[in-house]
């Protein structure tokens, strides 16, 4: 049984009832792992360089399918998109940022990953950024214990590398 | 993964940074004793390294730095051309202030020509304050490969340039203090005193303009000429012989010339108006002042890529009461618009705290801090969010002493100093 997923107008119930006008073209993206399909205006779809590259080429038949991201970041995606192709206030756009990406550590993750492989900058940037502003304040045995890095550096070089800079210092 | 071997004959970073973050505060994420769950290691640690990178080059140089000290990988990525390449790309501008302690001109005029550096002098060259408008922190930056007789005279592109004090054809170089890099440029050709001194750096090009100050004979200066410099990937150079006559009767103060687009703006004394620079005319233009007659201590800034006057208002006639006010030059380039000024009490404190000596203004992308000549007080603008506030003091220079200062934004590498290694031979 397939599940149709639309995102758009939540009153809209089945496809028939899409106003399907000639100067809109509209995609289908399926997630191969889940096997969920989202259907798309194509103009939504291209910020993903890997699915405009698709459409350019000549690839993209009536349905693209999309490894490697689950359903649910797919729709998270296809909202970010949908948004920022919509929207041109640059400071609705980063409200509309500030509140999309409050999600628990898996969806981020997760969004992360997905938006890099589907080379969607504006999303993966926002993600970096949000993730870069979590480390930014935490000390270095913080991050080695989060990202599960070896601490290979002998003591002299951790001590030459605080001499070099003193930000160590959070006061 | 890249090796990393201290014996290795590494280009050391001869800096220091220190930090007090004086917002009240905390950062959603800062230092806790046991790690919130929000950072959960099962998760994260499942990063593949490109992505780690990137995040890296996200963060702000003042946690750049620190993160070095994670391991061995993080250590090196600031002498890899793969990272910094992604940070080119990636990293977000970041408009800065940085302040340098003013060093006294008249103790050059005065004093005989070959003067003894004392230690004091030294010490001034070595120690940059960085501020950072977005989170209201300050930040210290040392230089210590400055030699002496050298001043900050403007920054662009990540780059400090430095300016040789003494009369005469001046030399200059450009510092980069993230990465204590020194790129010195051919030496310029008119003998000149104190020029003003104009720069634009873009990734693929530099332009620097010096005018004013011509050296007439040892002991007369008078504003004459310009001479410009000009270097570019595509292979077009000028080494100083591109020269201009200034406007007749043209009265700079030595200091910035402010860039917008392909101008150096810079103001005129007596009576107040704004010289303008054409880089690619190599001409010169006047622009008349707005309330040229009322203006006290006028300053050129540029907010949100528009040249902005910043100037007190006094009408000692009129019933109008002294205001502090910003004019936008609009786009005819030949009349002004008052876009803003500062809140009537706050001048009040303001005058209060001025005392009649003057200010001087920096701007850098949406934000203008006014500075108070001769105290290390300041008030900062953010001409997004309509706020005026007290810049609070730098816990690193005491004494209150007079700050000098630039628009800075620091980025980890600066390539195009790359187009001036093939010109000049060993410093």
């Amino acid at each position: 049984m397939k599940k149709l997923k639309f995102i758009g107008n939540p009153l809209l119930q089945s496809r028939e009832k899409i106003n399907m006008s000639s100067d809109k073209k509209w995609l289908t993206l399926k997630t191969t792992e889940d096997n969920e399909e989202f259907v798309v205006e194509e103009s939504v779809a291209i910020m993903s360089n890997v699915i405009k590259n698709m459409v350019e080429d000549g690839c993209a038949s009536s349905v693209i399918p999309v490894p490697r991201v689950k359903g649910n970041a797919m729709g998270k995606i296809i909202e970010f998109c949908k948004k920022h192709t919509e929207e041109s206030d640059e400071k609705v756009l980063k409200e509309f940022d500030a509140e999309f990406l409050n999600l628990g550590p898996d969806a981020l993750y997760d969004l992360m990953v997905s938006a890099n492989f589907l080379e969607i900058k504006v999303l993966l940037d926002s993600v970096t950024t949000k993730v870069a502003d979590m480390i930014k304040g935490k000390s270095s045995e913080e991050i080695r214990n989060i990202l599960k890095i070896e601490n290979d550096l002998s003591a002299e070089e951790i001590e030459e590398s605080r001499r070099e800079n003193c930000w160590t210092r959070q006061e | 993964m890249e090796a990393f071997n201290p014996h290795i004959n590494m280009p050391c970073i001869p800096y220091a940074f220190t930090t007090i973050s004086t917002a009240s505060c905390a950062f959603p994420g800062s230092i806790t004793a046991t790690p919130t769950p929000w950072m959960d290691t099962r998760i994260w640690s499942r990063l593949p390294h490109r992505l780690i990178d990137r995040i890296i080059a996200f963060l702000p140089p003042a946690a750049f730095f620190r993160s070095r000290s994670v391991c061995k990988r993080w250590y090196a990525l600031i002498f890899s051309t793969h990272f910094l390449q992604l940070y080119l790309q990636v990293s977000p501008v970041r408009h800065c202030f940085i302040f340098f302690k003013l060093k006294s001109l008249k103790s050059h005029i005065y004093k005989n020509t070959n003067p003894p550096y004392n230690i004091d002098q030294n010490r001034l060259n070595c120690e940059g304050y960085l501020f950072d408008p977005e989170t209201i922190t300050w930040h210290c930056l040392s230089f210590p490969l400055i030699p002496p007789g050298y001043s900050p005279s403007s920054s662009s592109g990540g780059l400090i340039c430095w300016v040789s004090d003494e009369a005469g054809p001046k030399t200059i170089f450009l510092t980069n203090p993230l990465i204590g890099s020194l790129t010195p440029l051919p030496s310029t050709i008119r003998p000149r005193l104190f020029p003003s001194v104009g720069l634009t750096i873009s990734t693929s090009s530099i332009d620097i303009v010096l005018a004013g100050d011509d050296m007439i004979s040892p002991y007369a200066v008078k504003n004459l000429t310009t001479e410009s410099f000009h270097i570019d990937s595509s292979g077009l150079y000028s080494l100083w012989g591109t020269t201009s006559s200034l406007p007749r009767l043209c009265s700079l103060e030595s200091g910035q010339m402010i860039n917008l687009g392909p101008k150096f703006y810079c103001m005129n004394y007596s009576p107040f108006s704004v010289l303008a620079y054409d880089i690619s005319s190599n001409t010169w233009c006047n622009i008349q002042a707005p309330m040229r007659r009322f203006l006290r201590s006028p300053n050129l800034v540029v907010i949100n890529n528009k040249l902005v006057l910043v100037a007190a208002v006094e009408k000692s006639k009129l019933n109008v009461p002294k205001s502090l006010r910003l004019w936008a030059l609009q786009s005819c380039g030949g009349a002004w618009a008052e876009i803003d000024r500062m809140p009537l009490q706050l001048y009040a404190q303001f005058e209060a705290e001025e005392g009649g000596r003057g200010f001087n203004c920096v701007g850098n992308g949406e934000y203008v801090a006014v500075v108070i000549r001769g105290s290390g007080k300041a008030v900062l603008f953010d001409m997004g969010m309509k706020r005026w506030q007290w810049i609070p003091a730098c816990p690193y220079e005491n004494g209150g002493g007079e700050l000098h200062g630039f628009a800075y934004d620091p980025k980890l590498a600066t390539p195009v100093t790359g187009l001036l290694d093939q010109l000049t031979g060993p410093f």
